[in-house]
């Protein structure tokens, strides 16, 4: 392989693909990043075997190959030289890079180690807005569980069905769920749980000025293309693996039956929950919300600490109503709301709270029950 | 011969032949025998072939190809859907980190082949809330996931775990299958291969150690003082086997194991001296050692050795019940006189 | 007659070769061993160089005749037993030949021994007529002497002379003088505790280290080897076979060294009894400290097992946990029906530092039954009034008589200070900075030193006294669950099942039975929110089904019959097994150590540790909290 390519390019790959790179692992070939150079292109690729990012760079390629090189050991050289441009020659495993004023040579590993990557077959691809995508991993990400044991509920479900992109988020306590549509039809329905690695990296990857995003789920990967297009001169393409186990059934859990209703201003709304919240401490969080004729109120008190009131006015003109619930919950799903207004609905003290949010997201809380 | 790679142990050769050829293959097992016998190299061995990229979906696994990029990966331990778990040098036990790590990626469809496969070797030292968490795991395991606990005290496995594996036996290796590995492997000429051999206990791992520390050696200056003139040599015997006794382990059990080891290299000796008595020189072991084995033979009567060889086994005895074991030393080697 | 066999070799088997003698003080022991055996009222013995160089015993028993005295340094002699039936019944101490075998092996032995003038042996024959004389044989390194005549009073002296000489590796292996010098009177002290009535003389070099008049209390001697401050905290026990001076509670020591027990005045180490004693005043003192016990026990030789170890300090009961169950409640019926008034602390006692009481306060061990009785007396406030009042502003929280909120003392003060969140500067504690080490710990300072904090501990602590609160005005939260989660049972598990589900549902786990042997958890209390589920229950009822726990039960019966003025006080039966699994809930909810925590985890954290204190109300904790005082800091830089 030899390869001369601009140092800014090299690093910005670099610093999209490192945070990817485990710094300790069993397998230590993975610590290392694989370069292929192909025609008038290089690729980077890094894993850790859950997720794994290919970047393209354009590259001036006299000598095609592959090597697998120490990312941080690379890494360091990139930083540390002002050169504009930078030539990776390889040797076998040893790679010999030259600088304006350095020259280094550095050992690599062997390229029959390094685990297979997937390709990404374009033709199968689902296509969504990008923005779009950003918003549904946004706001339903925050409410899965870092709970192991429920495995499933780690990650978030995504399915797809009836030119539909939908997605889900819990932790067995709190759902949230979120469909949009695409104009693209899909012949099959599939569903599949992602671990949140890769949906965060990929919030992260997109930027506003990508149009279109590109996914394709298979039985045991979820792949991910970001096309180039405008500002972006390359793809970037993204896997993640995918967690087995079964995603409790959100279509029964979300009530039909709620008969309370009652419209809520966002910004005022979560103003008087978080000032209820204040009194509340770790492991021991309840507030009561007190629906009465045009008023809504919060009230917590916690052993130790105090106790809090706050009222706002709401229309509401059914009957009083009471429940207990974790505020954080609510605090949670505020701050992803973008609405200026919702509608929150209600059965009884022991089903669930409804929030429903424009036409397309919805989230719900369990409550809290103490037995008198 | 699926597993072509593994010394011995044909009878768990055959029941993974014969689970595999029917398809039969659980989520769980539990290697469990002797330390050094093979169980871990068995378990790579058998995540190799299930994992070999040469195995051709709907006939029979074949013997792992040991070429393909996927047999590489696993011979080296970075296959990524081959997940190794062991003690770690200065550890004393498996922590609930490592087991949490194996749950969070059993939980992941493996990305390349169809099965993902966790080896926990040293499983009898994995912390009790390992084992709780094991327990989730094997309750549910997923389909593609094949676990192996490897153990030598099978006895301290959870038992609720233990319920869960299959278990399959590993029995200590036979005499042949260790000689010849000593003496190809670790280049022992053949009386000293079979001197380990006979000490190793059907356990490579076991004359491996013994070797790496210096057994051969000892055995030799042991036998060098048994031939020493004069009645000095008696409490120079008892110093050099207390001394190699001390050198290596700070643990009083390391220390009486040493002796053990040491009173069966003086067995061994003696009972070819015996052997001598009788005319039996072709059962000798200590091949190496004629010139020293007939001094002896001449200088002593059979009844002598005998009773030396009761004193030694007495002595063993009392070791394995904690005696202290200078005393026993002293005690062995002051009894060790002929004519 | 010979007094002294030849063990049949069988027998020989039966006892476990052992590490019999390894250091001078085990020679010591083996010799008075032999010395009480022998019927001796008076025992001196005299050490040089820690007994590496000399050691010699002089008793006044009944001595050995000359015939028996060849005999006595054979392997496996003994004038004690000779048959495996002798081995079950073993009531003398030094029942293994081996001793003197031993002793004449790796040293110079000597031995003089007078027969006693006994009425039965007036009549000899002719030749031994006339007082008996007196015989002396010598072994060296196993090579045995002549038997000699020789001068010497009634009864039996003998001589080690440099032990270990022929074994050179064992002799390196003896530590200095004063080291084993220790070992040696520590050794003489238990047997003269053992002993009361009979006169021992240790010593040293010539100078007497102990000097022991025989008394008829064993108080006398224990004020001898501890002194009055200690003795006169001491209560005296007894029921059955079982004799106790246990300290007051308010005295207690860092270590277990002033913890004794004897067998059938024979010192041993037993874990079981240990346990009773940790047992019998968990509660009562600090954790991390230890009572002074001196307890004896006098059971047949029948019910247990003296062979285990060589050494004969470990013993194997027949009936372990009725052992264990009387002294426990033995000893614990005494100290609930003692009144104890809190007094000075005693001597220098180390403070404990805990949950921002001020230093003096925390410390002391005083109170616990108290603060037991504070616990069920005080109903909280409950958590929601029933109905607001509309329109008008929230309830004042009521004060009345006996709410914690009244609470006197220390406690106030601290309560006041952090009444709500906007006072929160104001809790001293909390203004100053604190930061994570090793994941682990916390590190905070306060006004007059620094705290250091184990965060699983200290979170532990809180969640269980926050627990308990809510237990108490049963204000349990449940967080109900989306999806039920399932778990498996074992079937031993299962069979279980309705004995602990009153208790699951006292602690918030909503249960429904699922098909065969599998419940799903519909609700859970909400401090279990990332607990891992599973794992817990299959804890929860590996407790329930415990040994222990069913003892803990045990003893809540016979608590209930003992302490019914104490239960007439609370008012509320005190139930240990919901409070284990409380605790077992709480640890799993806290957080581990291990866990970075963020800041503002740990500004969490130390507010509520702030909060009023629970030093008392987790009686299975261990210390949570470690403080080192300005002042130490002081003298350690030699500032002060």
């Amino acid at each position: 392989m030899k390869i001369t390519c601009e140092r800014a390019q090299l690093q910005e790959a670099f610093q999209i693909i490192n945070p990817i790179i485990p710094t300790r692992s069993t397998i230590p070939i993975l610590q290392n990043i694989k370069i292929i150079a192909e025609k008038q292109t290089i690729f980077l690729i890094g894993t850790d075997l859950e997720i794994g990012l290919r970047y393209e760079i354009p590259a001036e390629v006299k000598e095609t190959g592959t090597i697998i090189l120490p990312t941080q050991r690379l890494g360091a050289i990139l930083r540390e030289s002002t050169d504009e441009k930078i030539n990776i020659e390889s040797d076998g495993h040893i790679a010999r890079i030259k600088t304006k004023i350095g020259y280094f040579k550095i050992l690599g590993a062997d390229p029959v180690d390094y685990p297979d990557f997937p390709e990404f077959d374009t033709k199968k691809a689902f296509e969504i807005e990008a923005s779009g995508l950003k918003e549904m991993i946004r706001k339903t990400i925050f409410a899965t569980s870092g709970e192991i044991t429920r495995y499933a509920l780690t990650g978030v479900l995504l399915e797809i069905t009836k030119k539909e992109l939908r997605m889900v988020g819990s932790d067995g306590k709190r759902l949230a769920f979120i469909k949009k549509k695409s104009e693209q039809n899909v012949p099959q329905n599939i569903k599949v749980i992602a671990p949140p690695k890769g949906l965060i990296l990929l919030e992260r990857i997109i930027q506003d000025k990508d149009k279109k995003i590109l996914i394709t789920l298979e039985e045991t990967q979820l792949k991910i293309q970001v096309p180039a297009g405008g500002s972006r001169k390359h793809p970037i393409f993204l896997f993640s693996g995918l967690i087995e186990g079964n995603f409790p059934d959100y279509a029964n859990v979300i009530p039909s039956d709620s008969d309370k209703k009652v419209e809520i201003p966002t910004a005022e709304f979560a103003a008087a929950i978080r000032q209820a919240a204040l009194v509340t401490t770790d492991k021991f969080k309840a507030t009561k919300m007190i629906l009465e004729k045009n008023t809504l109120t919060f009230f917590s008190r916690t052993q130790d600490v105090g106790e809090a009131q706050v009222k706002m006015k709401v229309s509401y003109d059914q009957k009083p109503f009471e429940i207990v619930f974790n505020p954080d919950f609510l605090i949670d799903v505020l701050r992803v709301i973008d609405e200026p207004k919702f509608t929150l609905e209600f059965k009884d003290k022991t089903s669930p709270i409804v929030l429903k949010i424009g036409r397309n997201y919805v989230y719900l809380i369990m409550p809290l029950t103490v037995d008198v | 011969m699926l597993f072509k790679n593994v010394l011995g142990q044909e009878p768990a050769a055959r029941i993974f032949e014969n689970i595999l050829k029917h398809g039969r293959l659980a989520h769980a097992y539990l290697f469990a025998g002797p330390m050094g016998v093979g169980k871990f190299r068995f378990a790579r061995e058998l995540a190799k072939i299930l994992l070999c990229a040469e195995q051709k979906a709907g006939s029979d696994l074949r013997p792992a190809c040991d070429r393909c990029p996927s047999c590489r990966q696993a011979d080296r331990e970075q296959h990524p859907n081959l997940r190794i778990t062991r003690l770690a040098p200065d550890e004393k036990s498996i922590k609930i980190n490592d087991i949490r790590r194996i749950e969070r990626e059993i939980i992941m469809k493996p990305i390349q082949g169809k099965r993902k496969i966790f080896i926990i070797n040293d499983a009898e030292s994995i912390v009790e809330e390992g084992f709780n968490a094991l327990l989730k795991t094997l309750e549910e395991p997923p389909g593609y996931s094949l676990l192996i606990l490897v153990t030598n005290r099978p006895d301290a496995i959870l038992p609720t775990v233990f319920s869960r594996c299959q278990l399959i036996r590993f029995s200590p290796l036979g005499d042949r299958v260790l000689r010849s590995f000593f003496h190809k492997e670790l280049k022992l000429n053949q009386p000293e291969a079979e001197v380990l051999a006979h000490l190793a206990q059907g356990s490579i791992g076991w004359g491996c150690y013994l070797q790496e520390h210096d057994f051969i050696r000892q055995r030799a200056c042991l036998l060098e003082r048994l031939g020493d003139p004069g009645g000095a040599s008696r409490s120079g015997l008892a110093e050099e086997i207390i001394a190699y006794a001390q050198r290596h382990k700070k643990s009083l059990e390391g220390n009486r194991q040493r002796v053990i080891q040491q009173f069966k290299v003086l067995a061994l000796f003696f009972y070819d001296v015996l052997l001598g008595h009788y005319g039996l020189d072709q059962y000798v072991v200590n091949q190496d050692q004629k010139k020293l084995l007939r001094k002896i033979q001449t200088a002593s009567s059979p009844g002598d050795i005998t009773r030396i060889l009761e004193v030694l086994m007495a002595g063993e005895k009392a070791l394995k019940l904690n005696a202290n074991y200078k005393l026993v030393v002293e005690n062995a080697v002051c009894q060790m006189n002929f004519n | 007659m010979s007094q002294l066999k030849t063990l049949p070799s069988l027998l020989i088997n039966k006892i476990a070769a052992g590490e019999v003698i390894d250091r001078p003080a085990s020679v010591v022991k083996e010799l008075i061993e032999n010395a009480l055996d022998s019927g001796a009222s008076q025992i001196e013995v005299t050490v040089a160089e820690g007994g590496k160089k000399f050691i010699r015993l002089t008793d006044n028993g009944m001595g050995l005749s000359q015939a028996d005295l060849p005999l006595v340094f054979l392997s496996h002699t003994t004038s004690k037993i000779s048959t495996e039936d002798d081995l079950t019944g073993i009531r003398t101490f030094g029942f293994r030949g081996e001793a003197l075998a031993s002793l004449g092996a790796v040293s110079q032995a000597r031995l003089i021994s007078k027969l006693k003038n006994q009425p039965g042996q007036a009549g000899l024959p002719a030749g031994q007529a006339g007082a008996p004389e007196a015989y002396v044989i010598e072994m060296k390194g196993g090579q045995l002497g002549p038997c000699q005549p020789a001068a010497a009073p009634e009864g039996t002296t003998v001589e080690i002379n440099n032990l270990f000489f022929n074994t050179p590796a064992r002799r390196k292996f003896l530590k200095s003088n004063a080291v084993e010098m220790g070992h040696v009177t520590e050794m003489v002290t238990r047997f003269a505790i053992a002993h009361p009535n009979v006169q021992f003389r240790l010593i040293n070099n010539k100078k007497h280290v102990l000097d022991l008049l025989p008394v008829t209390d064993v108080k006398e001697r224990l004020r001898h080897f501890f002194g009055d401050d200690l003795v006169n905290q001491l209560l005296f026990v007894e029921e059955g076979d079982v004799q106790a001076y246990i300290s007051n509670p308010i005295l207690t020591k860092p270590t277990t060294r002033w913890q004794f027990f004897f067998l059938n005045q024979r010192f041993i180490r037993d874990r079981m009894i240990a346990r009773a004693v940790r047992q019998a005043y968990a509660e009562l003192i600090p954790n991390g400290r230890y009572p002074a016990v001196f307890l004896f026990i006098k059971t047949p030789p029948e019910e247990y097992d003296v062979n285990v170890h060589p050494t004969k300090l470990e013993v194997r009961f027949r009936h372990a946990w009725q052992v264990h169950d009387e002294i426990l409640s033995l000893i614990r019926k005494k100290l609930l029906a003692s009144d104890f008034v809190p007094q000075a602390p005693i001597g220098s006692a180390p403070e404990i530092a805990s949950f921002g009481l001020p230093a003096g306060q925390a410390g002391q061990p005083i109170g616990a039954r108290q603060a037991l009785v504070d616990f069920f007396a005080n109903r909280p406030p409950e958590m929601f009034p029933s109905s607001l009042p509309g329109g008008s502003g929230a309830p004042p929280i009521q004060a009345s008589p006996g709410t914690i909120f009244t609470r006197p003392g220390p406690v106030t003060q601290t309560e006041t200070a952090n009444a709500g969140p906007d006072q929160i500067g104001a809790g001293q504690s909390v203004r100053f900075s604190a930061f994570q080490i090793h994941q682990s710990y916390i590190i905070s300072e306060v006004p007059d030193g620094v705290l250091i904090i184990d965060q699983h501990a200290l979170h532990e602590r809180i969640l269980t006294h926050k627990f308990k609160e809510q237990m108490r005005a049963a204000n349990v939260y449940r967080q109900k669950l989306l999806v039920p989660v399932l778990v498996e049972l074992e079937p031993k598990e299962y069979d279980l099942l309705s004995e602990i589900r009153p208790y699951l549902e006292k602690l918030g786990l909503e249960v429904a039975e699922f098909g065969q042997q599998t419940i799903s958890l519909q609700a859970i209390p909400q401090i279990l929110t990332n607990a891992n589920l599973p794992e817990l229950i299959h804890e929860l009822f590996n407790n329930f089904s415990s040994d222990e726990f069913k003892n803990r039960s045990a003893s809540k019966k016979s608590k209930s019959e003992c302490e019914i003025a104490d239960d007439q006080v609370t008012g509320e039966e005190f139930d240990p097994l919901l409070d284990d699994l409380i605790n077992l809930l709480a640890c799993k909810a806290a957080v581990k150590a291990g866990d970075a925590l963020a800041p503002e985890e740990i500004q969490a954290l130390l507010k509520q540790h702030a909060a009023p204190a629970y030093t008392t109300t987790c009686p299975h904790g261990r210390p949570a909290v470690f403080k080192l005082t300005l002042d130490e800091l002081k003298k350690y830089f030699q500032r002060k």
